[in-house]
């Protein structure tokens, strides 16, 4: 019986041994191309980066892992800028930023002691803005070349999107309706300068041709209809921060929280994320709001280059989510094909 | 001689108060195999909590949070937490909110009968049973004796538990009180694979701090009467680590504070048994999370009470021992409090009614039941079982066919969380078919070679998933398993030592068949269940000292619902050793154990992020006094 016993555990360490081989590494160009941002499932680990090169229609998925040794980026991957010779990603469940060089994708550092890092933007060389935490929400600014955060600045509660104009920090704060406002922080200073109520849930701006940002403000909920407020889209003046135009967006009571907003400055259009799909309206006549494509979706983004609007499905959150590409005329170019879980946007390169 | 193992077989030997007569319900109408837990193992765990145990020595699959205290939950064949049933002395124990169990709440030492039961069928156990069902019992035992045990382990990353227990019996009454006390940092090494240079950190914000009593007492009175009743407290302080990969120390904190009771009286003569009985359990969980530890303000902070009202009777009637046939009829009502959900206040109330028949002809045993369960806004759910076994060979062979349908009600959270419940879920539904083979070689009964082929279904399966940005409980699945569960005891001696030895192979194929929005799903394998598993028990013991070791292996498991094999946790084996050494002293014993857990120091993962500890070291001793 002894000897049997010995054979079995022979065999079943044995079975232990056959390990997958490596992947072999990619060769990719990365400089320029659309970086898709999948988040992943949450509480998975398994966020990753897709690289879809728009000349040649190549796509690769999990290039972080790919380029860097099968290493994991992280969970819930949320956005991602170029700033420098580098690229800084957002990872908000594993509370890090991480940096890759913006040509091989390899890694470089990560910057931790972060509560909540959400959205990323560069401000100039080598220096970024990222919103962080909640109620205080506040803008890290983070050194690339001294690899830490050098100044944190207070704004409002759940602080999300945030963009760059003539040298002023724009940033939404307000997810689920929890602040109302969009904080001005001078870039050069580094202090907050102005803070303009919008409308509930403030969470995400985009810039028109003309330097005005349009403010997604997807309306306050507790999940009680009674006190829900609808969803609205402001536009104000980025010098004097007077409101020009605001419209109602979706419908109250519908479960649907809108946060995607993105602008084609080509063709001067504003796109947004709806419960049905995509909608758009001419930044001139925003009250003309077109359905331009149906369905359900959970990411976009817009090419500055050629206007071509990119749209992507989170199929569950539980395995590939899809992306696919149409013109301004709502033309399909491409897809849908598979990028990775739960894709949220993309950066684009140029 | 001392023999851990074959103090089970003598207890199980030991008459108790009119066994056949007195019977549990499920004891006598139940067909499926059941996996007992025995002392050879359980003498080691006395202070852990129920999956380490389940995990060694039975064909349950564990998903643990990773590290003492946190969350735990069984898996059979290939199911989820909320698809075993587990009861304790007979009452349905699961979560009302989630439907699970949690495991780590659940403390090994404070039961003398646990059962797992695979493919236990829901027109007995009821609610929730695709995967099967767990027991845990308090059996008693009315002969004079008295015993009063402390211990104490110590063991690594800061490990410290304290058990206490004594009991009484005699002719006519039975008491038990058992305490213990957990104080463990938690704080083991790990290899972060989700960091960039898969750095060795150590596990922080893992502490646990739990206090558990269990006390039972029961009492035969005249003209055959007997009442029982059971007290089960516990209290659990739990830091709740972050995800591996996580730059972030974390804040989230658990409270879960449990209260249980129950009364039961049986009533029984030559010709019938006449049980009534009645509990009151009431479950508290605090959850909280602030992003910085400094802050007053949490921005989580969730707060669950729930009680449970039970009531059943049931009445046996025996004729001439070869038909038996029982009725009996349950009532559940459950309460919740939370502002989780849209209405601060949930009540709903169950009724189930139960026919039950036991009938010996011609060498075959038929067992049936039939359940009505009846709900607040519904119609009723007819659940029957039926099953049929024959020994043949003088009782060597024993083979055993069972066929049931199954069901699950949708969870208060499935249905009332805010946002994403959904108060129009149907009902999950399926079946199970399963033909078995037993073949006992030995003197003994634990001298066998079972094998049990199964096949189950699951309709309307609830899933969570995003719908407009919001995730929203629907029925979205269907899953179809098959597999086949085999095992092998065997004890024998040589001239020094008694040895029993325990192996099993586990086969699971749980395919995804359909999901209703996504077609992409279908053939896909379910989530964290392991295609293949074996577990190996080997005990050998030499007048008062015992050594043993484990093995389990267990294969790879799917992440994701679209399987890929980027996201697949690795197949992983562990390796335990474990030693004890009695000495007595006239009414007295001392036993030193030792456990080696993890002898290798695999790295491994139960839930993706989620690492569990490396190897790890524990020391108890324990003092007992015993006079008959």
């Amino acid at each position: 019986m002894n000897n049997k016993i010995f054979y079995l555990l022979i065999i079943l360490f044995g079975l232990n041994s056959c390990k997958p081989k490596p992947e072999i590494e990619p060769e990719i160009d990365f400089s320029k191309g659309t970086f898709i941002i999948n988040e992943g499932n949450f509480m998975s680990n398994n966020g990753e980066i897709s690289f879809y090169n728009n000349e040649t229609g190549e796509l690769t998925n999990r290039i972080y892992s790919k380029l860097n040794n099968e290493a994991i980026l992280g969970d819930v991957v949320q956005s991602m800028c170029f700033s420098g010779g580098f690229a800084l990603i957002s990872v908000n469940n594993s509370k890090k930023i991480e940096i890759v060089d913006a040509e091989s994708f390899k890694h470089i550092s990560t910057i931790s002691d972060l509560s909540y890092p959400r959205y990323i933007i560069p401000v100039k060389e080598n220096i970024c803005a990222l919103t962080n935490g909640k109620n205080p929400g506040e803008v890290c600014i983070i050194d690339i070349s001294k690899n830490k955060i050098t100044k944190t600045i207070p704004v409002g509660k759940e602080p999300e999107n945030l963009i760059l104009v003539n040298n002023k920090i724009f940033v939404a704060n307000g997810a689920w309706g929890h602040d109302s406002t969009v904080t001005v922080i001078d870039a050069t200073s580094l202090e907050v300068i102005e803070n303009i109520v919008v409308g509930d849930g403030a969470t995400n701006l985009t810039l028109d041709k003309n330097n005005n940002v349009w403010i997604l403000c997807q309306g306050k909920t507790k999940y009680d209809y009674s006190t829900d407020t609808p969803s609205r889209i402001v536009c104000i003046n980025s010098e004097n921060y007077e409101i020009i135009t605001e419209i109602s967006i979706g419908t109250l009571n519908d479960d649907f929280y809108p946060v995607r907003i993105a602008s084609d400055k080509l063709n001067n259009y504003i796109y947004y994320v709806e419960k049905s799909g995509i909608y758009r309206f001419n930044i001139n006549t925003p009250e003309e709001k077109e359905w331009f494509i149906m369905g359900s979706y959970y990411g976009l983004g817009i090419n500055q280059e050629n206007g071509n609007i990119y749209v992507f499905y989170d199929n569950g959150f539980t395995g590939a989510g899809h992306m696919t590409v149409y013109e301004k005329d709502a033309n399909k170019i491409l897809g849908p094909v598979s990028v990775g879980i739960g894709p949220n946007g993309s950066v684009f390169k140029y | 001689m001392f023999f851990p193992f074959l103090k089970v077989e003598a207890q199980d030997t030991i008459h108790i108060y009119e066994v056949v007569k007195t019977e549990s319900l499920l004891n006598t109408f139940r067909n499926s195999n059941v996996e007992k837990i025995d002392s050879s193992i359980q003498t080691y765990y006395q202070n852990s909590s129920i999956e380490d145990v389940l995990e060694i020595k039975t064909s349950a699959q564990i998903k643990t949070y990773g590290g003492l205290g946190n969350l735990s939950s069984i898996s059979l064949r290939g199911s989820g937490g909320n698809h075993v049933a587990v009861s304790w002395n007979g009452f349905a124990i699961n979560s009302i909110s989630a439907g699970s169990t949690d495991l780590s709440l659940i403390q090994t030492g404070f039961f003398e009968d646990v059962k797992l039961i695979p493919g236990a069928s829901s027109s007995l156990y009821g609610n929730g049973t695709f995967g099967g069902a767990l027991e845990l019992n308090n059996s008693f035992v009315f002969k004079k004796d008295f015993n009063v045990s402390i211990g104490s382990e110590i063991g690594s990353f800061e490990t410290f538990k304290y058990l206490g227990q004594t009991s009484f019996s005699n002719d006519i009454l039975h008491y038990k009180l058992s305490i213990n006390n957990i104080n463990a940092k938690n704080n083991f090494p790990f290899t972060d694979n989700y960091k960039f240079e898969k750095p060795l950190e150590r596990r922080k914000h893992n502490s646990l701090n739990s206090l558990n009593l269990i006390q039972n007492f029961i009492l035969k009175l005249p003209k055959n009467n007997i009442v029982e009743s059971g007290i089960w407290y516990l209290l659990k302080n739990k830091e709740i680590p972050e995800i591996a990969g996580s730059e972030y120390l974390g804040n989230k904190m658990q409270k879960d504070s449990i209260f249980r009771t129950y009364l039961r009286w049986k009533n029984f003569g030559k010709k019938h048994l006449l049980t009534a009985s009645s509990a009151y359990f009431s479950e508290y969980l605090h959850y909280t999370d602030k992003l910085n530890s400094f802050e007053s303000d949490y921005y989580i902070n969730s707060k669950i009470r729930a009680n449970v009202f039970l009531g059943d009777f049931s009445y046996r009637y025996y004729f001439k021992n070869r038909l038996i046939v029982d009725f009996a009829g349950f009532i559940n009502k459950q309460q919740i409090s939370t502002s989780n959900y849209k209405k601060i206040k949930i009540s709903e109330t169950n009724y189930s009614l139960i026919y039950s028949l036991k009938y010996d002809f011609l060498g075959f045993d038929f067992k049936f039941s039939f359940r009505n369960e009846f709900f607040d806004r519904e119609k009723y759910i007819p659940l029957f079982n039926v099953g049929l076994s024959k020994k043949l060979l003088q009782n060597k062979v024993i083979l055993k066919s069972n066929f049931s349908n199954k069901f699950k009600r949708a969870t208060f959270n499935d249905k009332y969380w805010q946002p994403g419940g959904n108060i129009n879920l149907k009902h999950e539904k399926g079946d199970n078919f399963e033909i078995s083979f037993k073949y006992i070689f030995g003197k003994i009964k634990t001298d066998y070679f079972n094998a049990t082929f199964y096949q189950s279904r699951i309709n309307d399966m609830i899933q969570w998933i995003p719908i407009d940005g919001n995730w929203t409980a629907v029925n979205n699945k269907e899953v179809r398993i098959n597999g086949v569960e085999t095992s092998f005891e065997h004890s024998f001696k040589t001239k020094l030592l008694s040895n029993k030895i325990y192996l099993s192979y586990n086969y699971t194929n749980a395919l995804l068949t359909n999901v209703y929005s996504v077609d992409k799903f279908v053939s896909q394998k379910l989530v964290y269940t392991p295609k293949n598993n074996t577990k190996l028990f080997f005990v050998s013991s030499f007048k008062n000292i015992s050594l043993s070791f484990a093995i389990n292996y267990t294969d790879k498991r799917y992440t994701t619902q679209i399987n890929n094999e980027n996201n697949v946790l690795k197949s992983y084996f562990l390796s335990n050793i474990y030693a004890s050494y009695k000495v007595d002293i006239k009414n007295f014993n001392l036993t030193f154990k030792a456990k080696f857990l993890n002898i290798f120091d695999k790295q491994y993962e139960h839930i993706k992020s989620y690492p569990s500890s490396g190897r790890a070291v524990y020391f108890s001793i324990v003092l007992a006094y015993n006079k008959k």
